[in-house]
């Protein structure tokens, strides 16, 4: 072999190698920014995390910030993808927005199993968690007075139940506060007269889970959407989304992003 | 050329051929690109609220019928239903039985193909006051009312009082069937009309007020209905067209369609299932 042609393969190979080390060390990075509802960001954080391994040059940013805004943003190109707890309203819509329904959750309204009450409407749950109702009596019970607990935190739970039952306000300043889910059910198992809330994962048999609306709480009633205080959670995507956006989405409904969601308490709904 | 130009030539092209093969291959949509429904178990109903109990029921028997499939049910708009399953994001929509004109288009631009099975028919009657003594109206009175052209009662053989015109929502079923089978394409919604819920018509309904209402609610609310040219609605009258005011309400799906969809379909026409269910609404079934 002539030098020069030894010469030209060995630059050559250095060349295909440096390239090669190239392509590993410095990796074009992409953002997917997703922001919406407080409470699917904080469900979603279990598939992101599973997503962002399957995705290592990923860079995934999940921010609250309110289903409302994060349409708009999302319309407006500002996010990749919208977590939402509602479908778009009518006036939101859009031929060029997909709305895709993720999963599902709930609040179960708790009583002492001892208590001969077992169903409550949206407007009596109102009116004891506003303290206008301070008397099972006057919802066909004894003749004690309501003990309503209510979550400390403004979060998780708490937020669901101000929302659904409370019209977004906070319940009355006699209510009685519980820390976690887990002081919510002691509470609520003794004491005779205490009513409170768990969100769907939280239930256990220690408690009475009272119908509502006259429709009991289930996996059944809450898919059909016939129990009033389950919630259903989409992730929004417009236009031209990117393919790493799209693959999001894909991830959060396949079986392994459905069952992380589940495992989680939530309803998987696929 | 050189040997060292031919060299840093072939190691930028092999330099861009393995960054090439490094980048994520280009994912198709989320849901698949077509629109098909993700999964066999599953199924996601969206549509019209006036459906949404028959719906919600339906879903819950089927579930229990077939352990392991996922029916859910989400109530919006008609026309955000039958949107959403052009585009894939529902399997089922519910609405009534004419596809508004966009939506047409929206479906032949995407190149879907939507399959309608008729559910159930849905009645509009006009409604009065119980101390009214009006008792009949003719389609072209009553048309005439509810656009302004007749304002007072004794032009249609009442007391000498000024009509007070109710209506509902214009995203209903209800505002949408009595458009389009007593306004027509001439005729519009006097703007005098006072909007009211579905739910308060009995309370809205004042000693000269005059509104409509779906046969199911007129039936729960034990509102007073007036005959049209002679004929009241009743389950004979409006499964053999002779009571005017009525439409379809239906099931939309896509083709081709799937299993699950084809079984959910026939669930809401079966006579001890969805048929049944419509009965017990109030609704006159097709089955």
């Amino acid at each position: 072999m002539r030098a020069r042609t030894a010469q030209a393969i060995g630059l050559m190979l250095s060349l295909l190698l440096a390239a090669a080390a190239c392509s590993k060390a410095a990796p074009p990075q992409e953002t997917l920014l997703i922001a919406g509802n407080a409470a699917l960001a904080r469900y979603l954080a279990p598939v992101i995390k599973e997503f962002q391994a399957r995705h290592p040059r990923a860079s995934v940013v999940c921010e609250p910030g309110g289903t409302t805004a994060a349409v708009i943003a999302l319309k407006r190109g500002a996010i990749d993808v919208a977590a939402l707890s509602r479908l778009v309203a009518a006036e939101e819509d859009d031929p060029s927005l997909r709305d895709y329904q993720v999963c599902r959750d709930g609040i179960a309204i708790v009583v002492n199993p001892k208590n001969p009450v077992s169903e409550l409407s949206l407007k009596q749950l109102d009116d004891i968690f506003s303290g206008d109702l301070t008397s099972w009596k006057q919802v066909g019970g004894a003749d004690a007075p309501i003990v309503a607990y209510s979550r400390e935190k403004a979060g998780g739970s708490s937020r669901s139940f101000s929302e659904m039952v409370l019209g977004g306000d906070d319940p009355f300043s006699g209510v009685k506060k519980v820390a976690s889910g887990k002081a919510m059910i002691a509470a609520v198992a003794a004491d005779p007269n205490g009513i409170g809330y768990l969100s769907l994962r939280r239930v256990s048999t220690e408690v009475k889970v009272a119908k509502v609306e006259g429709v009991e709480m289930s996996r059944l009633t809450m898919l059909s959407g016939r129990y009033p205080l389950s919630r259903t959670f989409y992730l929004g995507l417009y236009s031209k989304p990117s393919p790493l956006a799209e693959e999001f989405v894909r991830f959060t409904l396949s079986k392994e992003g459905q069952a992380l969601l589940a495992e989680e308490g939530l309803l998987s709904v696929r | 050329m050189t040997p060292a130009r031919a060299v840093s030539l072939a190691g930028f092209a092999v330099a861009l051929a393995l960054g090439l093969a490094a980048m994520r291959p280009l994912s198709s949509r989320a849901d698949g690109g077509e629109g098909s429904a993700w999964s066999a178990s599953s199924l996601e109903i969206r549509g019209s609220g006036a459906m949404g109990q028959l719906a919600r029921s339906l879903a819950e028997q089927f579930m229990s019928e077939h352990p392991g499939t996922t029916v859910t049910v989400q109530t919006c708009g008609g026309h955000q239903a039958l949107k959403a399953l052009i585009i894939g994001t529902a399997d089922l929509a519910m609405g009534t039985d004419e596809i508004p004109e966009e939506l047409e288009k929206l479906s032949r631009d995407t190149g879907v193909k939507l399959k309608r099975t008729d559910v159930y028919r849905d009645a509009v009657e006009v409604v009065v006051h119980p101390t009214n003594p009006v008792r009949n109206l003719s389609s072209r009175q009553i048309r005439d009312i509810f656009r302004g052209a007749i304002s007072n009662w004794k032009e249609v053989g009442g007391p000498d009082a000024p009509i007070e015109v109710l209506t509902v929502s214009s995203t209903s079923a209800a505002y949408e069937v009595f458009k389009r089978r007593v306004l027509g394409s001439d005729a519009v919604m006097t703007p005098r009309a006072t909007v009211v819920g579905h739910r308060q018509m009995k309370e809205s309904l004042g000693p000269f007020a005059i509104a409509y209402a779906g046969m199911s609610q007129v039936g729960r609310q034990q509102l007073q209905a007036v005959t049209v040219d002679g004929i009241g609605a009743t389950a004979q009258t409006v499964s053999n067209g002779q009571y005017p005011i009525v439409r379809h309400m239906s099931v939309y799906q896509r083709e081709p369609s799937t299993a699950l969809a084809d079984q959910v379909v026939a669930s809401f026409l079966a006579p001890a299932q969805g048929q049944k269910l419509v009965l017990q609404a109030g609704n006159v079934p097709v089955n």
